[in-house]
């Protein structure tokens, strides 16, 4: 497999020991008192006033370590279990876009329940969409149980493994509850984890009550927790790309602490969303090519702690499915791959993940394809190097009736299913359309014939009634 | 005069510690405190907005140039005060991120950009209680009330701001705008807001057409 890196072992080293810098330094926020009690007894420098916390550098690496290297998230259906582990590669949707792009009337709109049910069915469908992030967040769902609505709409229309960020923790329990159901009882559901939960650091530094409660429960229930770093190059952390680098991974490495604190070996995704902002009007960029750049040596941050790591790797400040989209998102997708990312994310997202498109989501299912392909390198031994048959054929032959051809085409060469190739004439004969025109037709074709997991009746039932509890308890 | 046009620049180039310098250089010099202010801070952010306008500035050098003035009001402010004299009346925008969320970015830029337009910034902080929002409505004689709000899951506190100040019959008293990344012009318009801010840029421009007295000063 390729492999390519931003920084070099210096550089990760450096940059690593500048964040164990900060947070034994400058510190980090926990509003949080239980676990300020907790990393109190635990070593850590803790103002209880200010709930400043300050961490030694060797308590920190070694929490970090009891972070496992490798896990299992599950989904409903068990074919569709992914491995996270180094090496490995998955695609995952972007969650909660408000937002969708209409094909067909080019229009922006609101995204609703039923688009958030048609997304998740596209999703499910997607050989290469290896799991569901809640691509559409419905604005016709009431606004405090807005992810819950998401999750049961998930969980219903995909066996795939889910990704959510709950709003806060009794939001992440009906999920859990939910879950439960599905996968038959808690104990069973924490065998078989189907949901990763999402919480973020407010940067610069500062851990709120809720992010650190949804770490906390999921380590409970025993749920994946995905840490995304965010900050704002210039206004939430330094202009400088070392310094973004440095203040998202010390975030990141001060979760990966509390979680382990909150329980041993609980499962994280260890990530660094590296926005930068325009400096004209405010507003934050995810398909800046610094973004791309600190994305993928994020990556290598992450792998150097021996954390399974996601990116945001599908990225794009679009309106429109257009040629910045695939210029942004090439460089958003392509080095963070080669640095090694195991979770390759913002699959169907565009308008910098403001908005979902379900025919940017089939081409990005292509996309990665390529992708695979082109990671997977050229293969080197006697049979590729194919002394023999061009010993047999020799000078003015051809290879196409050869057996060696038929064995190795499909081995070695992608075939698209979205990429034109034809002719001009032909593609005129077939109507002239552009790859979102093709894709579009892609979208309907499957949409008309997949038919997600089956699920039993009575659980579809105690679903529904779960989600009319949530959103009375939630609404309180 | 040469003290003020320097005071300006000092203002445009974002040096907050020289602008101080000057500014206290002046008062020595027994320039009016109020000139200092008129001819010297105003117009060098004026300039400030004009070329941030024009794509010559950008946001940092906005942040930067109206620390600046902040800085130079606090050694104006106690002398005008003694003297009795007061600024223009110019409208007053109070702001705020709701309860619950602890995202200030957006709505410190916002404050900032309305800064350099010339109103009268009360920035409340973050994770603002309702009640905190209500009273500085009820105390401050604000125009504008501004509530930010970053997660989908505190929008609604937007809501709960509004009804209240319905409630308790402080509705009337300001126009109410709303801003963040989930917040839509529909989301703002059904809780009853007067605008949405799309972005800085936006607010301060739905900020102007929605008060009557537009500030003159800046």
């Amino acid at each position: 497999m390729i492999r390519c890196s931003i920084l070099d072992d210096s550089d990760i080293k450096r940059l690593h020991a500048a964040s164990l810098r900060v947070l034994e330094k400058t510190g980090i926020v926990v509003r949080h008192d239980a676990m300020l009690h907790k990393l109190d007894e635990n070593g850590a420098d803790v103002d209880f006033q200010t709930k400043l916390v300050k961490l030694a550098e060797q308590s920190i690496e070694e929490f970090v370590r009891r972070a496992p290297k490798s896990y299992t998230m599950h989904g409903r259906d068990p074919r569709r279990a992914l491995s996270v582990e180094e090496g490995k590669r998955y695609v995952r949707t972007q969650s909660g876009c408000i937002y969708v792009l209409d094909a067909q009337s080019k229009e922006c709109r609101p995204a609703t329940r039923d688009d958030t049910a048609t997304s998740t069915k596209l999703i499910d469908a997607l050989q290469n969409i290896d799991f569901c992030g809640g691509l559409l967040y419905p604005t016709d769902e009431i606004d405090k149980a807005r992810d819950v609505g998401v999750f049961e709409i998930m969980i219903r229309n995909t066996g795939k493994h889910i990704a959510i960020q709950p709003y806060d923790v009794p939001n992440l329990r009906w999920m859990i509850k939910m879950a439960a159901t599905v996968a038959g009882s808690e104990e069973e559901l924490s065998r078989r984890p189907m949901l990763t939960a999402i919480m973020a650091p407010s940067s610069p530094l500062v851990l709120d009550r809720y992010a650190v409660d949804i770490i906390i429960e999921s380590g409970r229930a025993n749920v994946p927790v995905l840490i995304p770093s965010t900050p704002l190059s210039g206004a939430t952390c330094p202009v400088t790309l070392a310094g973004e680098l440095v203040l998202a991974h010390a975030e990141n490495l001060a979760c990966v602490v509390i979680s382990q604190l909150a329980r041993p070996g609980a499962p994280v995704l260890y990530a660094v969303h590296p926005s930068t902002m325009d400096m004209r009007t405010g507003h934050p960029l995810w398909g800046s090519v610094e973004f791309a750049l600190m994305s993928a040596a994020g990556v290598q941050l992450g792998r150097h702690c021996s954390l399974p790591t996601q990116v945001e790797a599908f990225m794009t400040d679009s309106k429109t499915l257009d040629q910045q989209t695939a210029i942004e998102r090439m460089f958003t997708l392509i080095p963070s791959t080669l640095t090694g990312a195991n979770v390759l994310n913002g699959a169907g997202t565009i308008e910098t993940i403001l908005t979902g498109s379900l025919e940017q989501l089939v081409i990005d299912n292509e996309t990665h394809a390529m992708v695979e392909r082109f990671l997977r390198g050229i293969e080197i031994n006697d049979e590729m190097l194919a002394l023999d048959v061009i010993d047999r054929i020799g000078p003015g032959g051809h290879f196409l009736s050869a057996d060696h051809t038929k064995k190795f085409y499909l081995k070695e060469h992608f075939v698209p299913t979205l990429l034109d190739r034809n002719i001009r004439a032909a593609w005129s004969a077939a109507g002239e359309k552009d790859i979102v025109q093709r894709a579009n037709s892609t979208v309907q074709r499957i949409l008309s014939q997949h038919e997600p997991m089956d699920m039993d009746n009575d659980i579809r039932k105690r679903l529904d009634e779960f989600m009319q509890q949530a959103r009375k308890d939630l609404q309180r | 005069m040469a003290g003020l046009e320097e005071i300006s620049q000092a203002v445009v180039d974002g040096w907050s510690e020289k602008t101080v310098e000057l500014t206290r250089a002046a008062l020595k010099q027994e320039i009016p405190p109020l000139d200092i202010l008129r001819e010297g801070l105003i117009p060098g952010l004026k300039k400030v907005g004009d070329l941030f306008e024009k794509g010559d500035l950008f946001l940092f050098d906005m942040v930067r140039s109206a620390d600046a003035v902040t800085s130079s009001l606090k050694v104006l402010e106690p002398i005008l005060q003694s003297r009795g004299e007061r600024m223009e009346a110019i409208s007053r925008f109070c702001i705020g991120t709701v309860h619950g969320d602890i995202h200030t970015i957006g709505k410190d830029i916002v404050a900032t950009m309305l800064r350099v337009a010339g109103f009268e910034v009360m920035d409340l902080g973050a994770d603002v209680p309702t009640q905190k929002f209500l009273n500085a409505v009820k105390e401050s004689n604000s125009d504008l009330l501004g509530m930010s709000a970053l997660l989908a899951s505190t929008i609604p506190v937007q809501k709960e701001v509004i009804e209240k100040l319905t409630e308790q019959e402080l509705r009337g008293r300001v126009k109410v705008m709303v801003g963040g990344a989930p917040v839509t012009e529909k989301w703002a318009e059904s809780i009853g807001a007067d605008a949405r801010g799309a972005n800085a840029i936006d607010a301060v421009r739905k900020a102007k057409q929605l008060i009557a007295r537009c500030p003159q000063v800046y």
